[in-house]
């Protein structure tokens, strides 16, 4: 009962590195552990980090593509309803349903759709806006938007063990792993 | 970097077989149906044109911006820019049928035609081979200087060097796009002389710089020595630009079909009736579904992109469908069905086809098939760090 209680006050562990090498490294070594619910912080984009993390490839291209063809049925109908049914007008001596027309207005209804998907899915799929998360309270986190590299792992990965994974992260050269709680104010009145 | 050389026997072999028969069989073409060789001839050149001088283009436009995406395929955007002057050579047939193929060049219809008539000040055969001489003079310079400096650098990085290149190539752009706009007037659109569309030019050269591309994807996959340095990025890099020269195609070429259409005047119309018509109208909606919507989903799947050999792949496929924009451009103004296919068609286009890559593949194996620009190898030292 304790440890069920512990684990799900502990977030999971956070460790930090000095340099983007060394944060690829390691980001390599836990996937290659097997570790799954993992994340990585870092001033600058790393390039390959997110192969080293083992992330699937994102689901958001799919919404952005739904989102795209919504937009392109929303434009065409539109416009169809109106010069159709709405307000049937012959204008220079065209048919109604002049579709060239329409084109402008489908295609930037699609950019519209489509961008608004891909803005709004990534927030959503983030779970942003975000005002506070567990692992700002790692001691030196701030570093992260200078030259900090962090990495870490959750503790609802099932793989984790609090004094085992603190062993493996250890190892990997990190200049320190914290363990981060889900609340810190959980600590004030502990 | 290593000092491979590129070998092209395997492509100069059966190119120079298919220059020889192809421009044998031409021959005996002009000498039997003139009008029809000149249709013919028209056509092939200028799908094998648009790549030599879309090549220049890109060159130029590789210097300006100096994109990880042109280190690559510099060298063979050189080899083919230096095929220019041997390219224009081949036009020479085109100034000997501009009676079988331009109407404004007749007496008889001049007599009757008061907009030809406005418009003979520009539109006459003096004119045609003086602006001819221009362009070659401006393109034969840019793609001869670029690649000349470009070889400096084999012995080493220069600074200097690279700076030359980038101050020649912005004006060189500058030249380069007039040039092009105007042959398309003279070449192309004249073809029509009643008709005018002021994308025209700019149509001309998004569709060379597509052909270019693609055929250039098709050279990466294989050369081998290009192809042991393209990484999935480059690929990716390709696969975009691609992407984007397809959307910025199909833009235009709607663009101008939608003015036209709203405006509705029959000066204009009639060049889109004439391919709205029967036969003419299938060729259209090819070229809207297999030029746009079909390479346009294709190319927004990345894997598509990230694969060289499927790149390649779709990159054929598209390739295919620039010649049938080249005659679509051109064949209806002759032609009412676009089945009237000749062989001298198909003459044409592999005799054409046949002498530039023989030419390129002579100029290719001549360079070393990797840039020497130091910012090439700093790149590919870069990549190995996984930056």
């Amino acid at each position: 009962m304790m440890k069920t209680a512990e684990s799900s006050r502990i977030y999971g562990l956070v460790a930090e590195f000095d340099s983007s090498e060394a944060l690829l490294k390691a980001a390599e070594q836990v996937r290659d552990a097997g570790y799954t619910a993992t994340d990585a912080f870092s001033p600058i984009p790393v390039h390959g980090l997110t192969d080293a993390l083992g992330v699937r490839p994102s689901r958001l291209s799919s919404l952005v593509l739904m989102g795209g063809l919504t937009g392109a049925c929303v434009g065409l109908g539109l416009q169809a309803w109106v010069s159709i049914l709405a307000y049937p007008h012959i204008i220079s001596g065209k048919p109604l349903f002049s579709w060239p027309s329409f084109f402008p207005v489908v295609f930037e209804c699609t950019v519209l759709f489509a961008a608004g998907s891909a803005v709004f899915g990534m927030l959503i799929r983030n779970r942003l806006p975000q005002p506070y998360h567990p692992v700002f309270s790692t001691p030196h986190f701030e570093k992260a938007t200078t030259d900090g590299f962090f990495l870490c792992i959750q503790a609802n990965d099932p793989k984790y063990d609090g004094q085992e994974t603190m062993a493996f992260l250890k190892g990997l050269r990190a200049i320190e792993v914290t363990e981060v709680e889900r609340h810190p104010d959980d600590e004030d009145k502990s | 970097m290593t000092e491979t050389t590129v070998d092209c026997s395997k492509l100069k072999k059966p190119a120079l077989i298919a220059a020889v028969v192809g421009l044998a069989l031409s021959a005996v073409g002009y000498v039997t149906n003139h009008a029809q060789f000149a249709q013919s001839w028209l056509i092939g050149w200028n799908f094998w044109f648009l790549i030599a001088s879309g090549s220049l283009g890109w060159l130029m436009i590789h210097h300006m911006v100096s994109g990880r995406w042109g280190f690559v395929i510099q060298r063979p955007l050189e080899a083919a820019a230096r095929t220019i002057p041997f390219m224009l050579v081949l036009f020479v047939p085109v100034l000997l049928s501009m009676h079988e193929l331009y109407e404004w060049t007749h007496e008889e219809v001049i007599a009757h035609d008061h907009l030809i008539q406005a418009k003979l000040p520009y539109l006459n055969a003096p004119g045609f081979m003086i602006r001819f001489g221009v362009y070659a003079v401006i393109w034969i310079f840019l793609a001869y200087r670029l690649s000349a400096l470009s070889r400096k650098l084999d012995q080493g990085p220069d600074e200097a060097v690279v700076k030359k290149m980038r101050a020649i190539a912005a004006p060189g752009l500058v030249l380069y796009a007039l040039a092009m706009s105007f042959a398309s007037f003279d070449w192309m659109m004249s073809l029509e002389p009643h008709w005018f569309s002021s994308i025209y030019g700019a149509l001309y050269m998004v569709a060379g710089g597509l052909s270019t591309l693609l055929f250039m994807i098709l050279v990466l996959r294989r050369v081998p020595p290009l192809r042991a340095v393209a990484t999935a990025q480059q690929s990716h890099d390709l696969g975009n630009l691609t992407f984007a020269f397809t959307v910025l195609w199909a833009y235009m070429t709607f663009g101008q079909f939608l003015i036209i259409w709203s405006g509705n005047l029959y000066e204009e119309t009639f060049w889109y009736l004439d391919r709205a018509a029967s036969g003419w109208l299938v060729v259209s909606w090819i070229l809207f579904g297999f030029g746009f919507i079909l390479p346009f989903f294709l190319l927004l799947i990345r894997n598509n992109k990230r694969q060289l050999n499927l790149l390649a792949t779709i990159a054929l496929g598209m390739i295919a469908v620039r010649y049938v924009d080249v005659y679509w451009q051109v064949a209806p103004t002759f032609r009412d069905h676009p089945a009237a296919l000749s062989w001298m068609d198909l003459a044409a286009w592999v005799g054409v086809g046949g002498t530039f890559l023989y030419l390129f593949a002579r100029q290719l194996e001549k360079m070393k098939p990797l840039n020497q620009d130091h910012r090439f190898a700093d790149f590919i030292a870069g990549g190995k760090e996984g930056h």
